[in-house]
């Protein structure tokens, strides 16, 4: 089974919550949990405040989202055309964070633990793309 | 007998916007609190879900009651009800618990679900935290 849904809006946060639970719906195509669907929440949320909040700091701009799945791989692709980050693997340290006045570092590590797998690209002043994937196991009948 | 007592306070409740009501099913809603001194207490009581759109307003309310309140010494957040939460809500309760850590105080989870409770514990904030299983249990322990 394959599908496959893009989704492109402005960067606000307002959408953050269509976001999560646009996807979350996607995703419940599949034979998923609902604890499943609580990490694609989680790290959807993460993914697209970010892109708010970092990435369109001193500018705007859309926020892209894919999200696809074939048979029981799930790949969340959410995408900005802000900022950037100057250094990624300082980025993806636990407690790392840019805005120390108000936030904790954590995103990156929440989409870590709650998705199988984070690869993150970047371009300063181009902009950053986070690709998650999780690999829902079909549930056992009965 | 807290519970006539809650009442008797004026618990108020912020006004239920569109959003909410259309939204309350599947995700990506709005949050709705209240919040109340009972004792060195604040006691804040959460409904829907707590994100980087909503949190403004709960972290602008909770500041202003431990500065209006300044016998206050404990935040006790009743989280029953609350459906969602990611790092920028943490952000939000890890500030006010740095505020009632200040004054000497605690920071106290009341019905906190497995999902938040997992959140809870990436952030670390199980360690700081207690965790209580009703808000007369918690104002014990206040
Ligand atoms: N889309 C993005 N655009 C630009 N910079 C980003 C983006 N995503 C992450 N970053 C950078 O990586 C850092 C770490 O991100 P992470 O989500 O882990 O923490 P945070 O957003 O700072 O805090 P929290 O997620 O706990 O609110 C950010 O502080 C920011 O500097
Ligand atoms: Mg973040």
């Amino acid at each position: 089974m394959k599908n496959w849904i893009k989704l492109e809006f402005p960067g606000t946060s307002i959408n953050v919550g269509f976001a999560r639970a646009a996807i979350a719906h996607f995703a419940a195509q599949l034979d998923i949990t609902l604890d499943e669907l609580e990490d694609i929440k989680v790290a959807v949320s993460e993914a697209v405040s970010n892109c708010v909040v970092h990435g369109y700091r001193e500018k705007s701009g859309n926020v892209v989202i894919e999200a696809s799945y074939e048979d029981s791989r799930l790949e969340i692709i959410v995408e900005d055309f802000g900022h950037g980050i100057p250094d990624i693997d300082a980025a993806q340290e636990t407690g790392f964070t840019t805005l120390p006045e108000e936030r904790m570092g954590l995103g990156l590590t929440f989409m870590r633990e709650y998705m199988d797998k984070l690869l993150l690209f970047s371009e300063v002043e181009v902009g950053t793309k986070v690709v998650m994937v999780k690999n829902i196991p079909p549930r056992q009948a009965g | 007998m807290l519970l006539a007592f809650f009442r008797s306070k004026q618990v108020k409740w912020l006004p239920r916007s569109k959003f909410s009501l259309n939204c309350s099913k599947i995700g990506g809603r709005t949050v709705r609190f209240s919040i109340d001194v009972i004792g060195q207490a604040l006691v804040a009581t959460m409904d829907g879900d707590l994100d980087l759109h909503t949190c403004p307003q709960f972290k602008e309310a909770l500041t202003e009651a431990l500065a209006k309140n300044t016998q206050v010494k404990h935040l006790v957040l009743d989280v029953r009800n609350l459906s969602f939460i990611d790092s920028s809500g943490l952000g939000v309760i890890l500030g006010r618990y740095r505020d009632v850590q200040a004054r000497g105080g605690k920071l106290i989870f009341v019905k906190a679900n497995p999902h938040i409770k997992r959140v809870l514990r990436l952030s670390g904030m199980h360690r700081i935290a207690d965790f209580v299983d009703s808000p007369t249990e918690a104002l014990e322990r206040a």
